[in-house]
């Protein structure tokens, strides 16, 4: 399977579903411009420059969990990043 | 409107306790002390419903968060019950274990709660797995010394204040723990309600220890502590208020 964005996007988000529960997490997601999601929760497809929808969903989760945000999803795209080491990442998801 | 009513509720519930603490050191009346206890019993009240509330936001015991605030919520439950239950019965509280197991209980759903928290902090794994086996030791040992003072009545004062003084000792060290990482969730929305959380217990447990070394069975406050531990309710009860109070910022 090839990583892309849509991967990675969909990684964070389920990591957050365990942290602040199905409905905040899939919310905050819905609100972020380029992304959108299937009846399950999954990430369908993402429009625009994939980087930088990653930055807008890592800034809307942030709002709540502040920093932390980074460390989860670093922890979330780690093995996925390992199987496409050329996606280019925002700085702070730099592992 | 909602946020500044919320907040206005505790402003005004925490100068009543503090007001009722002043006079009870100066002449020590039983209203005066059921003002104290009726304040903090509201504090509760309010805390375990906030908390109920965010724990549904958050997914119930599904999500982390959820887990956070659920155990945080029966924290408050488990006092306000503790409280009533020595009013009424107060002449049992002596010879009856029933509050300190019931404040034990408190003080386990605080431990849980804490480490639930810490755990959206992003710590290592091994830092996690370190903190759950201490919890699980803490939480057998502390069930055991529990069920000990249960069976001669003689001896449920010994077994369960050591029980509460071993928890209280983890809750120092998970919140000091917490506290140390809580700058992780700067920018963020949680940053506040963990704070209140860590600055809330452990300014109630300080207190009990410095005041009076450990929880003594059927004693909640004394008078000089009255004002210390309505303030410390008030940062605790705080803790959900603020979060559920930005809820539509953050939450929605």
């Amino acid at each position: 399977m090839d990583i892309g964005y849509k991967e990675l996007i969909d990684a964070i988000i389920t990591k957050q579903v365990s942290i602040l529960g199905e409905t905040i997490a899939l919310k905050k997601a819905g609100k972020v411009e380029g992304i959108i999601l299937n009846d399950l929760g999954k990430v369908a497809s993402i429009h625009g420059d994939g980087k930088i929808v990653l930055e807008k969903l890592l800034k809307e989760y942030a709002s709540l969990t502040g920093e932390a945000t980074i460390l989860f999803s670093k922890e979330a795209i780690a093995p996925l990043i390992k199987e496409n080491s050329s996606l280019i990442l925002p700085e702070e998801l730099k592992l | 409107m909602k946020k500044f009513l919320l907040y206005f509720i505790h402003i005004i519930l925490l100068l009543i306790g503090l007001s009722a603490s002043y006079y009870r050191s100066l002449s020590d009346t039983s209203t005066s002390e059921l003002i104290v206890y009726l304040a903090i019993i509201v504090l509760c009240a309010l805390g375990f419903v906030y908390s109920m509330m965010l724990m549904k936001k958050l997914g119930g015991r599904k999500s982390i968060m959820g887990k956070s605030f659920l155990y945080l919520g029966l924290a408050f439950f488990f006092q306000a019950i503790t409280i009533v239950y020595d009013y009424l019965f107060f002449s049992l509280a002596d010879y009856s274990p029933v509050s300190t197991l019931l404040l034990a209980i408190m003080n386990l759903c605080w431990a849980i709660s804490i480490y639930n928290f810490f755990l959206i902090t992003g710590v290592s794994q091994k830092i996690r797995q370190a903190w759950k086996t201490i919890l699980i030791i803490g939480i057998v040992i502390c069930c055991s010394l529990a069920a000990y003072g249960n069976l001669p009545v003689s001896y449920a004062d010994e077994f369960l204040s050591m029980a509460i003084l071993l928890v209280n000792v983890i809750l120092i060290f998970e919140s000091a723990l917490l506290l140390l990482y809580s700058s992780r969730f700067r920018g963020g929305a949680l940053l506040m309600p963990v704070l209140l959380l860590c600055f809330g217990i452990v300014f109630q447990l300080v207190g009990d220890l410095l005041n009076r070394g450990v929880f003594q069975v059927g004693t909640i406050t004394y008078i000089a502590d009255d004002a210390f531990y309505c303030f410390s309710w008030f940062l605790l009860s705080m803790s959900p208020t603020i979060l559920l109070a930005s809820s539509k910022e953050n939450l929605e």
